[in-house]
């Protein structure tokens, strides 16, 4: 187990830009990483998430060691946040994917049973309340939280995910979602939308 | 487990120029050749590429690329002139891409081209795009 001062020196290192830096990073603290991500008990389906999710924010951090602040917490507890979050919102983007393959699937089903026209205006609805939500909201995470909002989506926990803020308690998560999901339904108010979460 | 993830990280820098992965990628490519090639080449073990892959890419025009250089090989445990050649080989390489580039792509390849067909008028004119990948 390296010692704090290893953390320190390494991150030095890699501020100053020494070539062998983020190989010995790697080595250390990768493993540490995965070992941290699993015991999070994230429900993963595919396990090669938890490593993509190690390996970028360990990319991010070498690249842009500026994001790390020193004097808040150690380096290996900031990458394992980082981590945190990236597997979170890779979760809630495979969530988000299984949900429009399954409204995909059930419009195909009403086509096959012979409700054509109906499957047609509901993919074209789709497709508008999309490209709106679009042209509404520059911001992909805005994106997705209406998204959620017109989908009619009420757990914290889906919000919460896109967000990056479930290592938050229940309470602070509550009221950041709360603080959020305002903001965006005003901005569908005032820009003639509608929602009903 | 801990090898898998480490193997992942430098597969994965294999595609990213910050990385000595992407060089080694280049190279190989270029050389057609495998990573006991490589490792030959470097002098260094088929496993010890890995650790090469995740280091940072030296730049050749900073002033500090030979002793990068110096301290990575002393790292890994490969041949540091091999590297340095390696690493020159790719960087001028790519720098010669690059300039072709601007000028759709064949700035050398068609002034060639155009001297050629000066001389041999009538003759059938070599295929260019075979001279991409070189």
């Amino acid at each position: 187990m390296a010692s704090d001062d290893w953390w320190k020196t390494i991150h030095r290192r890699i501020v100053q830009g020494d070539p062998t830096a983020p190989a010995e990073l790697a080595q250390h603290a990768l493993p540490q990483m995965q070992s941290h991500l699993k015991q999070c008990r994230f429900d993963i389906k595919d396990p090669d998430l938890i490593d993509d999710a190690a390996i970028d924010a360990l990319m991010s951090y070498i690249k842009n060691p500026g994001s790390y602040q020193q004097h808040k917490r150690k380096l290996l507890g900031y990458l394992n946040m980082s981590a945190e979050g990236d597997l979170r919102n890779a979760l809630a983007k495979a969530d988000r994917r299984r949900k429009r393959e399954r409204r995909d699937e059930s419009v195909e089903l009403r086509s096959l049973a012979g409700n054509k026209d109906n499957a047609d205006d509901q993919v074209e609805r789709n497709d508008r309340v999309d490209s709106k939500l679009k042209s509404l909201f520059p911001d992909l995470r805005d994106q997705q939280l209406a998204e959620l909002i017109v989908e009619g989506v009420r757990s914290t926990d889906s919000f919460a995910e896109v967000l990056g803020i479930r290592h938050l308690d229940l309470e602070e998560q509550r009221r950041e979602v709360k603080r959020h999901k305002d903001r965006i339904k005003k901005i569908l108010k005032r820009k003639g939308g509608r929602s009903n979460g | 487990m801990a090898d898998d993830i480490l193997h992942r990280f430098a597969e994965r820098t294999r595609n990213d120029s910050f990385f000595l992965g992407a060089t080694l990628e280049a190279y190989q490519r270029c050389h057609d050749c495998n990573d006991d090639d490589l490792a030959t080449r470097l002098g260094c073990r088929v496993e010890d590429l890995q650790r090469l892959a995740t280091c940072r890419a030296p730049s050749p025009t900073s002033r500090r690329f030979r002793s990068e250089v110096m301290s990575i090989a002393e790292y890994v445990g490969c041949d540091p002139y091999e590297l340095l050649a390696m690493l020159r080989e790719v960087g001028a390489t790519s720098t010669l891409r690059e300039e072709q580039v601007p000028s759709t792509g064949a700035g050398y390849l068609l002034a060639a081209r155009d001297r050629k067909s000066d001389s041999t008028e009538g003759e059938k004119e070599p295929d260019v795009d075979d001279q991409d990948g070189a």
